[in-house]
């Protein structure tokens, strides 16, 4: 009676230890995974930032001439693109990057609005000349 | 009937092909060392001694003709394609008109040798001029001093030069240290006639909506037309260089006097984002017009 309790107890401790292993085991598999795909998402190419970057571009400026800021003759409308906002603009076209829209003439600085110091259209964390784009 | 309907078809056509385009005529300027290689149609207009910040010789068989000297020639052909316009230079002791005509008589220097050019007479100092000889039927000379690139638009780039009163003169393709320094290039264009032009009361072309200072041979008001408007499109801003009103454009449209705080800067553009928002900034660049001018819209795009 006395032997049969102690196998029953001694069977209970093996199968206990086994299962705490595969769990941890289970457990590590899992945090791997889960770090791999991290790290997956941070290392994306400077080509696929380029084309992402790009493709948004590229529907900013789609937008743009739908709301024929840019006109047919590639000509642009300031006092439209003025009015623009940020903040509408991604929500309306579901663009998640900040984006600033700047211009230059041979590398020089070309102030959208010289009064109210508008110098880029966009999200305010992208600085132009030392002023947020608005 | 079908020849009669061809008939009409082929006068609207007529009709429409000369409504609808400014007809001008062969005109090219060099500005080359004495010795070059120049095609026997081009005509010399003058000479410098060099091809940065010189002084002109009207001398032509004299001073600057010889060695290293430069000349500014033009091939400028007639409207009937029958000759070429013929330059000379003429003593200008008053205001009288020396040339043909008013409109022959294309800039004005303080002398014979070592001379400053001017866009306006002013008998205080001008003692020579230039003629542009042609017959108003063989077509119109119109000069343009200003700032803007009317290359695109088939002027001809005569020579660069730092002031339309008192200038000095380079060649058009010259690099300066000081991006500044010369503020005016002298545009040259040929047309069949100042009719062909079609210039509204407001001083620009039916055809391209254009300002034409010329149009003052038509209506007296258009010699009001700022030189800096000349060529841009009427209701437009452009960049003024008038003195009296540093870093500011002008409105090109009547009365002429309504400036504002200038676009355009020479300072470099800087891009940059507030600390810890954007790893990844990337520019995505295209060509557009902004005001008239060429410029480039960036895109920045922060891609993280």
């Amino acid at each position: 009676m006395e032997s049969k309790k102690l196998k029953k107890n001694k069977l209970g401790q093996v199968f206990s230890t086994d299962i705490v292993v595969v769990i941890i085991i289970v457990l590590f598999g899992a945090i791997f995974l889960v770090l791999n795909q991290i790290n997956q998402t941070k290392d994306i190419s400077p080509e696929e930032r380029f084309d992402n970057a790009q493709t948004q571009s590229e529907i900013l400026i789609g937008s743009l001439e739908k709301d024929e800021i840019i006109k047919a003759d590639n000509s642009i409308d300031v006092n439209k693109l003025l009015t623009l906002n940020d903040k509408d603009l991604k929500e309306e076209l579901n663009i998640k990057n900040d984006f600033c829209i700047v211009f230059e003439k041979d590398g020089k600085l070309v102030k959208i609005d010289p009064n109210s110091k508008t110098y880029g259209i966009g999200s305010e964390n992208i600085i132009v000349n030392g002023e947020p784009c608005k | 009937m079908l020849k009669k309907t061809l008939l009409i078809l082929g006068i609207l056509f007529y009709t429409l092909s000369i409504s609808y385009s400014i007809e001008s005529v062969p005109f090219n300027c060099e500005y080359q060392q004495t010795s070059y290689a120049w095609d026997t149609n081009f005509q010399t207009l003058f000479s410098t001694s060099a091809d940065l910040s010189a002084q002109a010789s009207l001398d032509l068989s004299g001073y600057y003709t010889v060695g290293g000297g430069y000349q500014i020639r033009c091939y400028a052909q007639n409207s009937q394609q029958t000759g070429f316009v013929e330059f000379e230079i003429k003593d200008k002791p008053n205001s009288n008109i020396v040339c043909g005509d008013e409109v022959n008589e294309i800039m004005y220097f303080t002398g014979e040798e070592n001379a400053r050019v001017a866009r306006d007479y002013n008998s205080a100092y001008h003692t020579k001029v230039l003629c542009a000889n042609f017959d108003k039927s063989d077509g119109v000379m119109h000069l343009v001093w200003n700032n803007q690139d009317l290359s695109v638009r088939d002027y001809a780039c005569m020579f660069k030069t730092n002031d339309i009163k008192n200038g000095l003169i380079s060649s058009c393709d010259a690099n300066y240290n000081s991006g500044d320094q010369y503020l005016y290039s002298v545009w040259g264009i040929l047309f069949d006639s100042i009719d062909s032009l079609n210039c509204r009361a407001d001083c620009s072309s039916k055809l391209d909506d254009r300002i034409y200072s010329i149009c003052s041979l038509k209506i007296k008001a258009c010699s009001d037309v700022p030189l800096d408007c000349d060529g841009s499109l009427y209701g437009s801003w452009v960049k003024s260089t008038d003195a009296r009103y540093p870093n500011t454009e002008i409105k090109c449209e009547a009365p002429w006097n309504n400036y504002r705080t200038s676009k355009f800067t020479n300072t470099s553009l800087q891009v940059t984002t507030t600390q810890g928002t954007c790893d990844n900034l990337i520019k995505i660049e295209k060509p557009f017009i902004l005001d008239d001018e060429q410029v480039k819209m960036g895109i920045y795009v922060c891609s993280d």
